[in-house]
């Protein structure tokens, strides 16, 4: 199914996003706004969400002048830890700043942020921890997908065995833990589901093996958590008449794009991205001032951005760029 | 000195006049057909055109005031020729002819002929169906379209509904990728022929699809002539040339012939290797001249991932009288490897201004399955070749290609991604006007080549030899007018091995177990 653009819409998530006061947000909040805006603007081509995008990096200060760089050197997000995952998420929006606006102050605020890869701390087998030295399965939305996005476009992919790698422990231990109870785990099966089909998204297809075994975990993945809606847990989703939590719609974002990106039937899988996307909430109503409130705004931006890409088979707008990349 | 006859269809034939040369013969002959003069020859394989069907044909050849045996044969039974103007074609160069071309092939029955007479006929992507003569006439060109938005697309990689298997159809070096159609592409089709006098022209040039060609554009670029699952397939007479990438790509295919076909790229053009086969088994290439961009044959299996899924290397093949030039390398064996290559033969060739005669691509990470046994090359005159044997176990490919995993020339553990390479044998090879060294062999430490054979071989370097880099991996420097340098190879034979002019000492062998001379 083809959901067409809802302007009315867009205004009223422009509006929310204008309204925020980015100093209150830490960084996974600013991050998910920003990406989110990314998103939106990529697939509408609207400028609002370009700009909103540029603006919201300024006011986030990660996009600084030569001498705040001079003074800042080894931190380049004003007021963030130096081991925080999530700094990583900003290069992403960065990146799509730098697609936007053409200017490369902003693919040198992400190859800034890279300079965190090699600082990093690893667990002994071999995946970054985050900044409590713990790990969790959502960390590889946090980490990976800049890590691929950053590989592909200025690292000369040398690391991409290191991101396989990373997603091969990731998946034998985070992941096989979290499934083994996935209904407890919707949620981090849903982050870790965004980020294997986001990181396939900004990697280069021709490592086909990577891509493949990215793409093996994804639909694993995607099937546990559908697992959990119908085998008699129903309840790890949203009932009827309630509206969808943050990480159901990363949940519908991820199986829309792999949909989109054929990872998916489209048939067989659409239908449950389908079903939460029609749960999304009233975006007037979301509160900034709700522990998770700029994480919802965030992860409705990511929803509505793929939820209007097309993923017919037979019209998939070649003239775009084809089914990948459009 | 024999004439046989190689092939024969209901319209034309190929003859091979034996031990007459190498692709040319050393004069020129005449051939009569049924007692009469028709043609004369320089070449040792020969095509003769214009047959009738259902015909009784005998033919011999006067070669330096001498009659030849005669050849007597009788040529197939043809049903009807469909005609592809009476199918609405125009062959002015300027209308879209592809429907009317499709439309004659899928129209035409068993033991019949499309035929494409003169004129130029403008295609994007024609589709080949089984049990199918397609005949190229002699002023025929198929020319095809350049813009990317008139070719179809064959997708990579289809999922089955019930998601255990997949359909795959696109192929981009060796993993399975959206890819246009071919120009002249074949799926799942047998018993096809494709001959006659005519040309399949890409119109490729740095305006269209090499401009900026190594970035996917909405698919990975087409081939000229792709055939996939296809069986009993015969390219014959034929001329392709300017192709958007690989020029002719079959893939998972067997009992293939590729007879005195011509097929021409410009030098400097981007990845128009000749003729690839990739994981295809019982292939003949025979009378072939090409002259391409890139390699002019480039044998392959795949990369990992079609490696591991679907086990099939390219076995069975054979190149005989061919004329290769100006490509980076004359016989290829690489890159993409990954399901190994087995019992190839290349014997009685030419190969003239390429930088590489034989030159074998693999790296660590090719994998166990990447076995490449039983590769010969016999009879070969070689002239301006930088480098006649390169055979490089570290090619810096991929983006780790330049790791120390790949470039290390410690012996690492064997392990489920190491490759192999068993036996290569050279013999009664001539390569006069080197430039850069006779052999740059370099086997992995942990895997040495098993067996490398040299046997009557003369090299000589060119008067003013340019320097160049025989190897492309770490370590490799520019050099001119080495010797033979190998090295990890565990048994070394060299009989009757001559090089003359070279700078240094004529064979350097390091980490070879044993030297037989």
């Amino acid at each position: 199914m083809l959901i067409k653009r809802n302007l009315e819409f867009e205004k009223a998530l422009s509006e929310k996003i204008l309204s925020v006061d980015w100093t209150k947000l830490d960084t996974w909040d600013r991050a998910m706004l920003l990406n989110g805006a990314a998103k939106v603007w990529a697939a509408t081509g609207s400028d609002e969400f370009g700009n909103i995008l540029v603006e919201g990096l300024k006011k986030c200060g990660c996009v600084l002048t030569d001498s705040d760089m001079a003074a800042q050197e080894d931190r380049m997000v004003t007021g963030c830890d130096s081991q925080d995952l999530c700094n990583f998420m900003l290069g992403n929006a960065c990146y799509a700043a730098k697609d936007f606006t053409g200017e490369s102050v902003y693919a040198e605020a992400a190859k800034k942020l890279a300079e965190q890869f090699n600082t990093q701390k690893r667990s002994e087998a071999g995946y970054f921890l985050n900044k409590e030295q713990g790990a969790c399965l959502c960390d590889t939305y946090c980490s990976q997908v800049f890590y691929m996005n950053y590989e592909t476009r200025d690292g000369g992919k040398e690391h991409y065995n290191d991101i396989i790698a990373q997603y091969n422990s990731i998946h034998e231990s985070l992941y096989r833990d979290a499934a083994s109870d996935a209904k407890e785990a919707c949620e981090l099966l849903s982050y870790y589901c965004a980020a294997l089909i986001d990181t396939m998204e900004v990697m280069d297809q021709p490592l086909y093996e990577i891509y493949r075994k990215l793409q093996d975990y994804f639909k694993e993945a995607v099937k546990a958590v559908l697992e959990v809606k119908y085998s008699g847990h129903a309840d790890a989703f949203s009932g009827d008449g309630t509206t969808a939590a943050s990480y159901e719609l990363i949940f519908a974002y991820a199986v829309f794009k792999g949909c989109r990106m054929k990872a998916l039937q489209t048939e067989k899988y659409e239908y449950a991205a389908d079903m939460l996307y029609n749960k999304m909430p009233e975006i007037s109503s979301v509160s900034f001032d709700s522990a998770d409130g700029a994480t919802l705004v965030g992860a409705c931006e990511l929803v509505y951005s793929e939820a209007v890409r097309n993923r017919e088979y037979q019209d998939y707008g070649r003239g775009k760029g084809g089914v990948l990349w459009s | 000195m024999e004439l046989k006859l190689v092939i024969n269809t209901a319209r034309s034939a190929v003859v091979e006049l034996t031990e007459s040369g190498k692709y040319y013969t050393y004069k020129e002959y005449e051939i009569f057909v049924n007692g009469k003069k028709l043609m004369e020859s320089d070449r040792v394989i020969t095509s003769i055109y214009d047959l009738k069907p259902d015909t009784d044909y005998e033919i011999y050849a006067v070669y330096d005031g001498q009659i030849t045996n005669t050849v007597s044969f009788h040529t197939d039974y043809e049903f009807v020729t469909l005609n592809v103007r009476e199918f609405g074609a125009y062959g002015d160069g300027e209308h879209d002819d592809t429907n009317a071309i499709q439309c004659a092939i899928m129209a035409c029955p068993k033991s019949s002929r499309v035929l494409v007479p003169e004129g130029i006929y403008k295609v994007s992507s024609v589709f080949l169906k089984s049990d199918l003569t397609l005949e190229l006439a002699e002023g025929a060109v198929l020319s095809a379209y350049t813009d990317r938005e008139k070719f179809p697309i064959l997708p990579g990689v289809i999922e089955s509904y019930d998601e255990s298997g997949e359909y795959n159809l696109g192929s981009w070096e060796g993993n399975p990728l959206d890819t246009f159609s071919a120009i002249l592409c074949g799926i799942n089709a047998e018993n096809v022929v494709i001959t006659g006098r005519g040309t399949i022209d890409g119109n490729t040039n740095f305006e269209n699809w090499w401009n900026n060609c190594k970035f996917r554009n909405i698919a990975w670029r087409p081939r000229l002539f792709f055939i996939n699952h296809c069986s009993n397939v015969t390219m014959h007479g034929i001329t392709v040339q300017n192709s958007p990438s690989w020029t002719i790509h079959p893939y998972f295919s067997q009992h293939l012939k590729f007879i005195d076909v011509k097929i021409k790229n410009p030098a400097n053009s981007h990845n128009t290797d000749g003729l690839d086969p990739e994981s295809c088994t019982d292939v003949l290439v025979l009378g072939t001249y090409i002259s391409v961009g890139d390699d002019c044959i480039a044998i392959k299996s795949g990369k990992i991932y079609m490696a591991q899924k679907y086990q099939v290397p390219t076995s069975d093949m054979t190149v005989r009288q061919c004329c290769m030039r100006d490509g980076h390398g004359a016989v290829t064996v690489g890159s993409e490897i990954a399901a190994g290559v087995k019992n190839v033969h290349i014997t009685d060739c030419l190969f003239m201004n390429t930088d590489r005669g034989l030159r074998v691509k693999t790296r660590r990470g090719r994998g166990k399955l990447s076995v490449l046994d039983d590769i010969s090359f016999e009879n070969i005159d070689m002239d301006n070749v930088m480098t006649p044997f390169v055979v490089n176990s570290f090619y810096f490919c991929d983006p780790d290609g330049k790791t120390n995993y790949v470039g290390s020339k410690e012996a690492l553990p064997v392990d489920d991604r190491t490759p192999s390479i068993k036996r290569l044998t050279f013999k009664n090879i001539t390569a006069k006007n080197c430039h850069v060294a006779g052999t740059y062999i370099y086997g992995l430490p942990e895997s040495k080549i098993e067996r490398l054979t040299f046997e009557n071989i003369d090299f000589s370097y060119a008067e003013n030899p340019k320097p160049g880099v025989a190897a492309m991996m770490l370590g490799c420097d520019e050099a001119v007018k080495q010797g033979m340098i190998v090295n990890n190879v565990k048994e070394l034979v060299l009989k009757n091995v001559n090089i003359s002019g070279c700078d240094g000492e004529p064979v350097v062998a390091e980490n070879v177990d044993k030297i037989i001379k």
